[in-house]
């Protein structure tokens, strides 16, 4: 009887789903305006310009001779804002779609993995364009180890991904408790060395700043771009790794248990 | 065929737990045409979204070798942001309608619909009638078994109840419809059997006019108390 669609496979279905809620979430983001492109592009592009204003009014900080300052926080900022993305549009993920859960295929975490890869697309457009300019502006725009740049992205995404599946189930009907989230966010911004280098703080503070993943993989970013940089102390490679698998393990768990209590609005 | 089995559902509230069903047991009447009646809060719509896959119950199941389509109702489904358009391609993709196969769905829900230029505008524009046209008719582009109509007849106007009527008895030449109304007369002229939800309990009638009967009956009886 049902002539379409019959006999796909789950991973089948799960495709077209996410492929679905994808053009879904980029024509409800952009909705065909360009003031949309405008502001995404816009927010990374004043964040630079501000700190060019404070370095240029207060004091030239030294992050090291050979290095690249712009691009020394353009590729920490913009894979942050991969991270960031993912962590609280992924939070917001399942309110916003629930009344798509009334076709069987759509799962809430779909919407999930929508979002982020959305906030990869969008994200990863705009650092083309941003190290496009840096590089006619004659900026360092090619990584020293490239591999080891998209890894660090790699591991933002999944990072942002996993918190944010663990916030959506969180605080699923409280809706208050996600101000609390965004107000986390921002202060952990500042904290994770992408605006403020985080070598000038002293070795016990920065003890407990590097235990943020966000501020290990910005480090990440920058060795991964400066062959010669040196990053803070306690900087680990693998921590943010560590991280990831634990924080992914922890969101499958707390999904799998509630996901029924989470196609039902709240 | 479609059997409950066993079926319980319950909500918690600050007020406790809530029972909608306890142990629901029965089998829906073959024919073309089931109506799903009930007094507000009794379950209705909980029992469509059971059956359409979306809710989970705390125990029990349900038993089906048919294809049955999401519940069609006002609520959900559809985003106020996009048009009627982007909404019905939004179900095309998730149903695995590509291609050709979608511009004819697209057509065919845009020539049903009858909302003229509206049907490229966002659906927060729209009436709760047009809504209502859209929502029924993308669910009309699909072949099902079963379809679960949850109130949408009931905002149309007459010219949309006559098309909807006819598009219905042609499908249900080989399909079958489960509708929730609390217009009468719909459920005259749609369906053969009737079950009543009351109480958490759910009494099939596979005769129309005595399921109707034992319907009204009910709410009379409430009504005095």
């Amino acid at each position: 009887m049902l002539s379409i669609g019959l006999g796909r496979t789950s991973w089948e279905v799960q495709r077209a789903v996410v492929y679905a809620l994808l053009v879904r979430e980029l024509k409800t983001r952009f909705g065909g305006k360009l003031i949309g492109i405008f502001w995404v592009l816009f927010e990374p592009a004043a964040n630079i310009a501000i700190l060019l204003y404070i370095r240029g009014v207060l004091i030239e900080r030294n992050v090291g001779a050979t290095i690249d300052w712009v691009t020394y926080h353009v590729v920490a900022m913009i894979p942050y804002f991969v991270f960031r993305g993912c962590w609280l549009r992924g939070m917001e993920a399942i309110t916003s779609n629930s009344g798509l859960f009334s076709y069987r295929q759509v799962k809430p975490i779909d919407a999930i993995i929508a979002r982020a890869l959305l906030e990869v697309l969008v994200y990863g457009t705009v650092f083309i364009i941003v190290m496009t300019g840096l590089g006619w502006l004659e900026y360092k725009f090619i990584p020293d180890n490239p591999l080891m740049f998209f890894w660090a992205v790699f591991l933002f995404f999944v990072i942002g991904t996993a918190w944010g599946c663990i916030s959506a189930v969180l605080t699923h009907g409280r809706p208050n408790a996600r101000m609390f989230v965004r107000l986390t966010s921002i202060p952990m911004y500042m904290l994770s060395g992408v605006i403020i280098p985080l070598k000038q703080f002293p070795p016990d503070v920065l003890e407990i700043l590097m235990l943020n993943p966000a501020a290990q993989l910005v480090e990440t970013t920058r060795v991964a771009y400066f062959e010669g940089y040196k990053p803070p102390m306690f900087f680990d490679f693998s921590y943010p790794a560590e991280v990831a698998v634990v924080s992914l393990g922890v969101a499958m768990l707390i999904y799998h248990l509630n996901r029924f209590k989470l196609m039902r609005r709240g | 065929m479609i059997e409950i089995r066993n079926l319980t559902k319950s909500y918690p509230t600050e007020l406790g737990r809530k029972y909608v069903f306890r142990n629901l047991n029965f089998a829906v009447p073959e024919g073309s045409g089931v109506g799903l009646l009930g007094r507000n809060g009794a379950g209705k719509s909980t029992l469509l979204r059971i059956l359409g896959g979306i809710e989970a119950a705390d125990r029990g199941k349900v038993i089906t070798d048919k294809s049955i389509s999401w519940p069609v109702g006002l609520g959900g489904g559809f985003q106020g942001s996009l048009s009627a358009r982007e909404n019905v391609r939004f179900v095309c993709r998730v149903l695995g309608a590509t291609g050709d196969e979608m511009r004819a769905k697209e057509a065919y829900v845009e020539e049903f619909a009858e909302i003229g230029e509206y049907f490229d505008l966002p659906l927060s524009t729209y009436s709760s009638g047009m809504r209502a046209r859209v929502t029924f008719g993308t669910s009309m582009a699909f072949d099902y078994d079963y379809y679960l109509i949850d109130e949408v007849m009931a905002v149309g106007d007459p010219n949309f109840r006559k098309k909807a009527s006819a598009v219905f008895r042609d499908k249900l030449q080989k399909a079958s419809v489960i509708l929730v109304s609390h217009n009468m007369n719909d459920i005259r002229e749609m369906c053969t059997a009737v079950i009543v939800v009351e109480r958490g309990e759910a009494a099939v009638y596979k005769d129309l006019a005595e399921g109707i009967e034992a319907y009204t009956g009910a709410l009379k009886g409430s009504a005095k108390q």
